[in-house]
């Protein structure tokens, strides 16, 4: 089960996930959150509802945050919940996204 | 200030007045001191003078002591050395009886008693030392006071006490401790029995006496920081009773004494097998020298095992092991014709041959290089030679055969049209023809591939581990890895932890491409589990921790393989050779020259012939005698930057390059020893 909301002012936009971030959440994080967020400067995703993350649904979060980041946004991943943090930390995403992502 | 005056006359009487009018004052406002009374000598004759020592009293006690005045002792002193005959004055009022305390003032076992009668009034006098109450007011220190009778009389003395100070300090490593202490003592002040005197100076004796810490306090302290080991007790006691401050040392651990790591001895002499054959003048080689090669029989020792000895372990003061280093032991990888002893400390010859040794950090590899000597040609009748060892042919090679030696080949005959491969040297008496030639090529690429594959190695151990903590995260779903076994999570650890190890995979990729012609089956398995496994960023043959496992295993094998000696005895000499393609992994000689060949070589080339016609390669340099041709076919000579190109005599058309450096001589010279100059300018 995946599903996400997203909230914008002027220049921002905050997505709130809820539920896995895993394989089959691929189609949406590309097709439609992507676009949706592009135009915001500042762009925050909400993984205070997220329980569980599998490899996929982590190289999916790196590639929109790449994607996002080479247009030249500012990408914040906030709420992390601890259990889903350590699997971030034992995966280094620091390293790969740049420790100032998370918040 | 005090002012005084000493003055000397025949009585004290005229002494004093003598210093009265010197002074210029009465007998009221001075101190008056006898110092020496007169003596009356026989007829004038022995007599002594009077000594007498005035002084002024300052104006306070002047003032205080206005009314006592009259009874203060000098005056009396005075008077009575006035009036009194000397004989009385040597028996001083220092032993008084009950009768003459009257006016004094005494101290009896730290009792201050007094007998104050009327005018005769003792005087007592504070001090520092002692604090005086007289009837519970309190007195300065320096002032005198008047005692009457009834008056309560009180002192204090105080004592000094500092409390020791102490403290444990466990080292770093926790094999000291040790006991600093500040010494804590008191200082017992006592008043000073005294007795009667008109005035009474209270003053205290001191006594200053070491207060030792309880031993108990400290092993309780000890107890409490889990100090149990090596305890010194005398210590303790000795540091509790110190009188000085120090520092003990308490309680200290055992060292662990380290052990030796285990070696190998080699028992045979193996070091003769590196001289290199040497070719006679004729051109044919000595081959005697390499019968010099050392042997060993059957059931010959090769060598000794020494394994390591274990040190012994200390133990630190909170009573815990304190591990000796670690010790290695040598790894024995018996190859070919040896075995290990039952007991596994001795390595035995199985077989007839020439002992070979590697040693390689704690891997030994031992063998017995077993040699074929083949009669005769290398013919279709024969059929082509693989041999794990070396390889002597006493005849030819003929078409289409191919002879290949995990070791040195000796061919005394021709190579006619025929593939000849070595891992080690080659020797060819006669000609080489339409050949194709590959000497030691499989450990050039051993060695590019050997730090490459100990990357590969430990990065990929360490990722078992970083899966299988991954698969204990709570958060981590496994849901993608039927679909796409470790695909996804090797892409995003490929990024970021495990980046390196991606670069060496990729980087043994490209290395075993080029040599791709020489590896066997195994290597070809080993690349493509490479592929499959983690190159393939969508899907992974791996799924689980243990398919990675089995990877690692795989490497560590291959790992051995390549853990090879140093490339020096790899070698190629020829005689002639014609219209061939030759690739040697080190130096190589040729006797009577080349044609129309192609030839790369690693180390250097000599000939002692001529080049004519074909491309030429040493990495290291070459010197040739002639080169050049004078029909249509080129011949190209090329050094890596930084060699030499010598050419004794270089025929017009020849070119000659030197790294990228190119030049073509349209003259023929002599003597060239073409090069890169400073400016990287080719010049000869």
């Amino acid at each position: 089960m995946f599903a996400y909301q997203i909230v914008t002012d002027e220049v921002q936009a905050t997505i709130y996930f809820e539920g896995d971030i895993d394989i089959d959440a691929g189609d949406v994080l590309e097709d439609e959150i992507e676009p949706a967020v592009a135009p915001y400067t500042n762009i925050i995703l909400n993984l205070e509802k997220v329980f569980f993350v599998d490899s996929s649904g982590i190289g999916l979060i790196i590639r929109l945050v790449q994607v996002l980041q080479e247009l030249g946004r500012n990408v914040y991943i906030e709420q992390t919940q601890p259990e889903v943090m350590e699997v971030f930390e034992l995966l280094q995403l620091d390293e790969i996204l740049g420790k100032e992502i998370f918040r | 200030m005090e002012r005084s005056v000493i003055a000397r006359a025949k009585t004290v009487q005229d002494a004093v007045e003598q210093a009265l009018t010197l002074l210029d004052a009465t007998k009221q406002q001075v101190h008056i001191e006898v110092m020496e009374s007169e003596a009356k000598g026989m007829l004038g004759l022995y007599s002594k003078q009077a000594v007498v020592k005035v002084t002024l009293k300052t104006e306070e006690i002047l003032d205080q002591s206005l009314d006592m005045a009259e009874y203060s002792p000098p005056i009396s002193i005075a008077e009575a050395s006035v009036n009194i005959p000397p004989s009385r004055i040597e028996h001083p009022v220092t032993t008084p009886s009950i009768d003459n305390t009257e006016g004094k003032v005494w101290i009896e076992s730290g009792q201050v008693y007094f007998h104050s009668k009327g005018n005769h009034q003792p005087s007592i006098r504070a001090t520092e030392q002692v604090s005086l109450w007289i009837d519970e007011v309190p007195i300065l220190a320096g002032e005198t006071v008047k005692l009457s009778a009834g008056d309560i009389v009180r002192y204090e003395v105080e004592d000094k006490v500092v409390e020791p100070v102490w403290d444990i300090h466990i080292d770093d490593k926790a094999m000291n401790v040790q006991l600093r202490i500040e010494a804590g003592y008191r200082i017992i002040r006592q008043v000073v029995d005294t007795p009667p005197t008109l005035r009474l100076v209270l003053k205290a004796e001191e006594h200053k006496q070491y207060t030792p810490i309880e031993p108990i306090a400290v092993r309780k302290k000890l107890i409490e920081q889990k100090v149990v080991y090596g305890l010194y007790h005398d210590e303790i006691k000795k540091a509790c009773l110190s009188e000085v401050n120090d520092t003990f040392l308490i309680a200290e651990g055992e060292q662990a004494i380290a052990g030796t790591n285990g070696y190998f001895e080699i028992k045979v002499d193996t070091k003769t097998r590196k001289v290199q054959p040497k070719m006679r003048e004729n051109g044919t080689i000595d081959y005697r020298e390499i019968k010099e090669f050392p042997c060993v029989d059957d059931g010959d020792l090769i060598g000794l095992i020494y394994p390591p000895a274990i040190g012994i372990n200390g133990v630190n003061v909170f009573g815990e092991p304190v591990l000796a280093p670690p010790v290695t032991g040598v790894i024995v990888l018996t190859g070919h014709g040896t075995q290990l002893s039952q007991d596994g400390l001795e390595i035995l010859a199985t077989r007839t041959g020439m002992p070979e040794v590697i040693i390689q950090g704690r891997h030994v590899k031992v063998a017995i290089i077993p040699k074929l000597e083949h009669r005769g040609d290398v013919a279709l009748q024969t059929g082509n030679i693989h041999f794990q060892g070396d390889v002597e042919i006493s005849g030819t090679v003929q078409d289409t055969m191919k002879v290949e030696a995990d070791g040195n080949i000796h061919i005394k005959g021709n190579v006619n049209m025929a593939e000849i491969i070595a891992t080690q040297s080659l020797m060819v008496t006669a000609n080489v023809i339409g050949s194709e030639v590959a000497v030691g090529q499989l450990f050039l690429f051993y060695g590019q591939a050997e730090p490459i594959l100990q990357v590969i190695l430990e990065q990929t151990e360490f990722l078992t581990t970083a899966i299988e903590q991954l698969n204990r995260a709570a958060a981590f779903k496994i849901t993608d890895i039927d679909q796409h076994g470790l695909a996804p999570l090797l892409d995003v650890l490929f990024r970021g932890r495990f980046k390196e190890l991606h670069k060496q995979l990729l980087l043994f990729m490209r290395t075993i491409e080029e040599h791709k012609a020489l590896i066997n089956e195994e290597w070809q398995k080993y690349i493509k589990e490479i592929k499959n496994g983690f190159l393939n960023l969508t899907m992974s043959h791996f799924k689980t921790a243990q398919d990675l496992d089995r990877f690692v295993k795989r490497t560590a094998y291959l790992l051995d393989r390549v853990v090879l000696p140093q490339l020096d005895h790899i070698f190629a000499q020829f005689h002639y050779i014609q219209n061939s393609q030759i690739l040697v992994g080190g130096p190589v000689q040729v006797k009577k020259g080349c044609y129309n060949t192609q030839l790369r070589c690693a180390g250097l080339l000599e000939v002692t012939g001529f080049l004519r016609g074909g491309d030429y390669y040493a990495a290291k340099g070459m010197h040739i005698q002639e080169a050049g041709t004078i029909g249509s076919n080129s011949t190209k000579l090329t050094v890596k930057e930084g060699a030499v190109i010598h050419v004794d005599k270089l025929l017009g058309g020849t070119i000659l390059q030197i790294g990228s450096k190119m030049h073509h001589f349209k003259e023929d010279t002599l003597n060239v020893k073409a090069r890169l100059n400073e400016d990287r300018q080719f010049v000869w």
